[in-house]
Formats: structure tokens, sequence, C-alpha cells
């Protein structure tokens, strides 16, 4: 089965005042159609320079590799000129953020900013966009579609913005929806709701979603496949269900066992030691092995290989990798 | 809890009076007429989402921001029948932490300086004294001592909450305000910070007010949970029993909110409909009653508003159908409105 969209060894370095910073190194990952994948981590581990790659909405202090390649469909998106790129991006590859409120513009009418999409990517008519807008509102959940199409971003909260931007984000049916944290700025009963609302949507458009979250609670309950970042690479990918009954990775485990969470023991979770690193100067060898419980003498000389996991899934550690592969 | 409580809050009620057109002022109730108290070496646990007023009502525990009407005792003191200089005296005995401490740490002052400067203000140390003290603190809270000559732009998130941490206990305070202590921080160190505050607790016998914006974090540290909406505190119970036996609907709702990290548990539908905004507009009655999906609701929900009384062993709330457990009669339909 081809995939969808098919990121190959992706690599993105900046250059910053404190010398380059290695953000995404050598991450590869497929999205099937109708295929949900959560794109997990913590702060600084790549999850989205990755997602932003794909759409090309990297800033020029950043370079990419040229060995990388992200294919969708039968196009790579790196190599497409700013022209083809501007058509895919909100039409068949649509993204929404963190912050609906930076997003929105401030002096326009909640409909022109939706009917905008349909009249950029389907060359319809201001009113017939319009009308369509009136009615991508409702289907966000939004009641009375023609009051909210006249209402300035201010005058909604946060959780109705993050409504419209999923109501511009799918105007056009799109094959890909990229979320970066979407309802991380919102609160617990909000993102629920909103949750909810792609959850379904999803359904209805049968569309494949990258869902980036720091929140393993949210990608649980919405993802076919997990890919769990650390360091700019991927250190497991696996089934859901896998990832978190049988995580093969110490970083997937401890991670796992740090969420705060209203089932099981009351004692306090366990912490993971040590800090986050960054991107000017991840640790030799394996990336988390100065924080790692079960790290021995390989782990802080050589990088460990990506290899296919017990069950499945590809994960990137010594203790997992083929015994050929340590000689 | 028995015996005399260290802090105790009745009536405390803040108000903001918004500017509207001409003679048409209104008035925005931040928090109402909260009674709260808490017992020495106790952690409360406060839990309410955005604009709650969970952050205004802890600052005016500390009279850091007066209150519009009601009064905190503190260890049987009454903060407001202070002067400036009874109330400096007092503020050393009750400190705060923040979210973000990289908004109240200073950015050009190290880090040593900046856990020294409370004693030099308070006049507890000086000099290499302080400095000697605050590698100490810093020791205490898990740091090397040589971060002291760093600036906060040097550390990472943890690191700095870390730092946040060792200048409010720098004076030995009895109770401490965490509000959202470890909502910035990545996961792998929340827990890190966590373990931290418990052990300086209980090293201390420092008395905590926890706030948090979902319930899931305060479980692990508290002994009670008060839950705030809308202004007002709708649920307090002993932790146990608040995460066992919910008797507001809106715990109910924050409690099937909290996504868990386990796909073979179904995502619960949502429990909630529309936002706080909902809540704000409606006059008279109970304040969640446009998003309640309590079983019993009825007419009385729109036409009385309802105390917060005991509905159980050490456990309030404010539901005139509390005695009961408040799971909701039906989930409501997804992509319900925002509003």
């Amino acid at each position: 089965m081809s995939a969808l969209l098919a990121i190959r060894d992706l690599g993105v370095t900046f250059t910053t005042p404190r010398g380059p910073a290695r953000a995404v190194d050598g991450v590869s990952l497929d999205i099937h159609e109708g295929e949900t994948v959560g794109l997990v981590g913590e702060s600084g581990c790549g999850k989205t320079v990755t997602a932003l790659s794909v759409l090309g909405l990297l800033d020029d202090h950043a370079g990419l590799d040229s060995t990388s390649e992200i294919r969708f469909r039968d196009r790579d998106l790196l190599r497409l000129s700013a022209e083809d790129l501007r058509r895919v991006r909100g039409d068949q590859i649509a993204m929404i953020f963190q912050d609906p409120a930076a997003s929105l513009n401030p002096v326009l009418r909640i409909g022109l900013q939706v009917a905008e999409v349909l009249m950029t990517h389907r060359g319809m008519s201001r009113r017939d966009a319009w009308s369509r807008a009136e009615a991508l509102l409702e289907s966000v959940g939004l009641d009375d579609g023609a009051a909210t199409a006249r209402r300035y971003p201010h005058e909604l909260s946060g959780g109705m913005q993050q409504r419209v931007m999923i109501a511009i984000a799918l105007a056009c049916e799109p094959d890909l929806l990229i979320a970066d944290e979407p309802t991380t700025a919102l609160d617990v009963t909000i993102q629920a709701q909103v949750l909810d609302l792609l959850a379904e949507l999803r359904g209805r458009l049968g569309m494949a979603m990258l869902l980036v979250s720091h929140d393993l609670g949210v990608v649980a309950g919405m993802t076919d496949r997990i890919a769990v970042m650390y360091g700019g690479q991927i250190v497991e990918c696996a089934p859901t269900a896998d990832i978190f009954a049988r995580p093969q990775h110490p970083y997937t485990a401890a991670l796992i066992a740090a969420v705060p969470r209203l089932d099981g023991p009351p004692e306090l979770p366990a912490a993971i030691p040590g800090q986050v690193p960054s991107a000017t100067g991840w640790p030799s060898g394996c990336r988390f092995h100065p924080r790692c419980a079960q790290a021995f003498a390989p782990c802080a000389g050589d990088a460990p290989p990506a290899t296919d996991g017990a069950h499945g899934g590809a994960v990137r550690c010594w203790l997992h990798a083929h015994p050929e592969a340590t000689s | 809890m028995t015996g005399t409580p260290l802090v105790a809050a009745e009536g405390l009620t803040r108000t903001y009076a918004r500017p509207g057109w001409i003679g048409r002022r209104s008035v925005t109730r931040a928090v109402e007429g909260v009674d709260l108290t808490i017992a020495p070496r106790e952690t409360l646990g406060l839990v309410g989402e955005s604009g709650s007023g969970k952050t205004t009502l802890g600052r005016m525990l500390l009279h850091l921001l007066p209150p519009t009407a009601g009064r905190v005792h503190f260890d049987g003191v009454a903060l407001d029948a202070l002067d400036g200089a009874a109330l400096r005296t007092l503020r050393r005995r009750m400190q705060i932490v923040f979210q973000d401490p990289y908004g109240s740490l200073n950015p050009r002052m190290r880090v040593g300086a900046a856990v020294a400067e409370p004693l030099e203000v308070h006049r507890v140390a000086r000099g290499a004294d302080a400095r000697r003290r605050a590698d100490d603190l810093l020791a205490e809270v898990g740091l090397d001592p040589v971060m002291a000559a760093r600036f906060p732009h040097e550390l990472s998130g943890g690191q700095r909450q870390r730092v946040a941490i060792a200048r409010a206990l720098a004076l030995r305070p009895e109770f401490v305000v965490l509000d959202e202590p470890v909502a910035a921080l990545d996961v792998s160190v929340q827990a890190q910070v966590l373990r931290l505050l418990t052990e300086l607790r209980d090293t201390h016998g420092l008395t905590y007010l926890f706030i948090a914006h979902d319930l899931a974090v305060v479980r692990h540290l508290a002994h009670r949970v008060a839950v705030m909406y809308a202004g007002r505190l709708v649920e307090v119970a002993e932790t146990a029993a608040l995460y066992g036996d919910a008797r507001h609907p809106y715990t109910h709702a924050l409690l099937a909110a909290v996504p868990v990290p386990d796909p073979a548990r179904p995502r619960p539908r949502v429990a909630l409909r529309g936002d706080m905004g909902t809540a704000q507009t409606a006059t008279g009655g109970c304040p969640f009653r446009a998003r309640c999906l309590h079983p019993a609701r009825d007419e009385r929900c729109t036409t009385e508003v309802p105390a917060l009384r005991s509905v159980g062993d050490a456990h309030l709330a404010a539901c005139h159908y509390g005695d009961v457990s408040s799971q909701p009669s039906q989930p409501s339909p997804p992509g319900d409105p925002g509003s």
C-alpha cells in the first residue's frame, strides 16, 4: 500500500546565534489514506518543525537536507514551486495551529476568512463562497452560521475561534489535515468538544490526519498509530494500542509513566531525571541515554539504529538493536 | 481537618467595574462570596478553568489583591486590619509561586542574587551570609550551587521553576500559594517538580494552596480539593471523595474531560456543552444551569442560586440536587456549539 504522505529522511538545521541547531534529524514517517497518526514529544523534540516542513512553512533560517523528501501522492512537496505548493496548501493539505487567535485576521469578518479559501482554491464567486461559509460554520457546531459569519474573531471565545479555524481548514475537504497542538490553548472541557468535532469530521470526510501533541492523553483517544519523537528523531513508532500496552523504547515507557492521571494509584507519577535536551547540543550516542534508567555500555557512544520492534513497530534503542548491528 | 485553620476566608468577593456606554457600567464578578479554610500542613487543591476566578482568589488570600468584600484571616489575624508594615512582616510567612518563572524572575539578576534578595529585603541576612543561604536553598531544590552564577535564560523551564521555589522558601514561609506551578513544564519535568514540592512540604510542614486547571495534577498531592466555576466554589471535598463521588455536575464534567492516556478506554463523549461565557450571561439561578446535565435539574435551578452546603462527611456542593451522584443523564451530541 503506497502512503498518502511519505516523509523520507527529513533533516532540518536552523542557523542560530548559538550555532547550528539540528532540529530534525533523519525523520521518516508514512501516513496512509484515512489514517490518523500522532506525533508526540516534549518541547524542542522537532515535532512542530516536522509538521511545518510538510507545508513548506519553515522560515528562512531553516536549512533542509538535500536528501530529504516529502512525497504527497506522487509529488515531492520539497521540490514544488512556490506557486504549486500554494495550490496544494489549503486545498489537499490543510493545517490548524495551537493559537487560533494568532491565525485569524482580526479585522476581517469570520465569513470572509472562510470564503477566501473557497474563492482562492475553488474559484467560487464571493456570494457563493459566503453562503457556503455559513454552512461550513454550522457544520463545525457554530449555531447560526449566518450570524457567526458576520462577526469578528475577538467576538468569539477561544473554543469558537478554533472551530472557525477547523471550518477554514476543511473548506476544501482536504485529504490530509495537519493539526499542531489544536487543543493545547483550550480549557479541558472545550478541548473535549474540539477533539470530538475533529473525530466526527475526520469520519465524515474520510481524511487522514497528522496530530501533533505533547499530550499522550489526547493522542491515545484519537490516533491509529503514534510516532514518539525525542532529540529531533523518531525513537519509536507503533500502532497506538501497542505504544501504550507494550512500549519498546525506555523513553516512551517513562513518558507514559510521567503523566498525571485520574485513574490508577494516587501516588505521584514517576519523573524522568534530567532536562529536556536542546537542538544546539544533542547528547552523543542515543540522545536519551543521559536520562535513561536502562542505559548500558554502547548507549553513550554510538547512535542506535532504527530497528523493527517486537510487535511490528520501529524502535531506535540499543536494547532492541539486532545483534549484528552491534558488532 | 480539625483545629484552628492557618488561612480562613469569609465571603471573599472581587468585582471589576467595566466601563460601558455612558452611565452603563457593567460589573464583572471575578470571585463571589467564597468561604474557605486551610488547615496547617494541609494541601488544598483549587481547580477551575480559565476565567473561573482561581488566580484572583489565590491572590486575595495573600492580600496581594484586596478583596472588594469579605476578609481573610491568617493564623487568626485579619489581613485587612493590618497597616503596611505589619502586613509586610506577616508576608514573610506567606509566599507565591507562579506558572511562568520566566515572567517572575528578573532576567538581569543572577539566580543566586534572586534567591538571596528576599533575605536582604526582609533584613534576615545580607552579603556573604545571604549568598551562602541562597546556595543552601538552591541545593535544597535540587540545583547545583554553580547555578547561582547563571542568568534565568541560561536555565531550562524546570530549573527556573526550581529557582522560583527556592526564592519563595527563602524566608521559611508557612503558607505557599502555588499558581499552576507545573502547567508550563514538559511532562517529564512536571513530575520532578511535583515530587520536589511534596518533599518540601513534608520536610518543612508547609501549607499549600495548589491551583490547577485540571483535576489530574492535584489528585496526586492534595488532601482536599475545591472546584471553582464562574467565581464561586461549587464543590469542596477530601480528595478521595471528590474523585470517587463527585456531587456537582461541573466536577463530573471536568473529570470526564481529562484525556486518559489509555487507548483501551474509549474517550468519553463530551460531557459539557458551551463554555463559561454561556454561564456568565445568565442571571439569577444556578450559574452552571445552561450547561448542566444533572438528571434532576429543573425549574428551581433557574430561579434559586444554590448555596454551598454539606452533602456528606466534610463534603460540600453548591447544587440543589447534590445529595445524590451527579452522573449526567445523557451525553450531549457531538459537535455541539461552543456557546
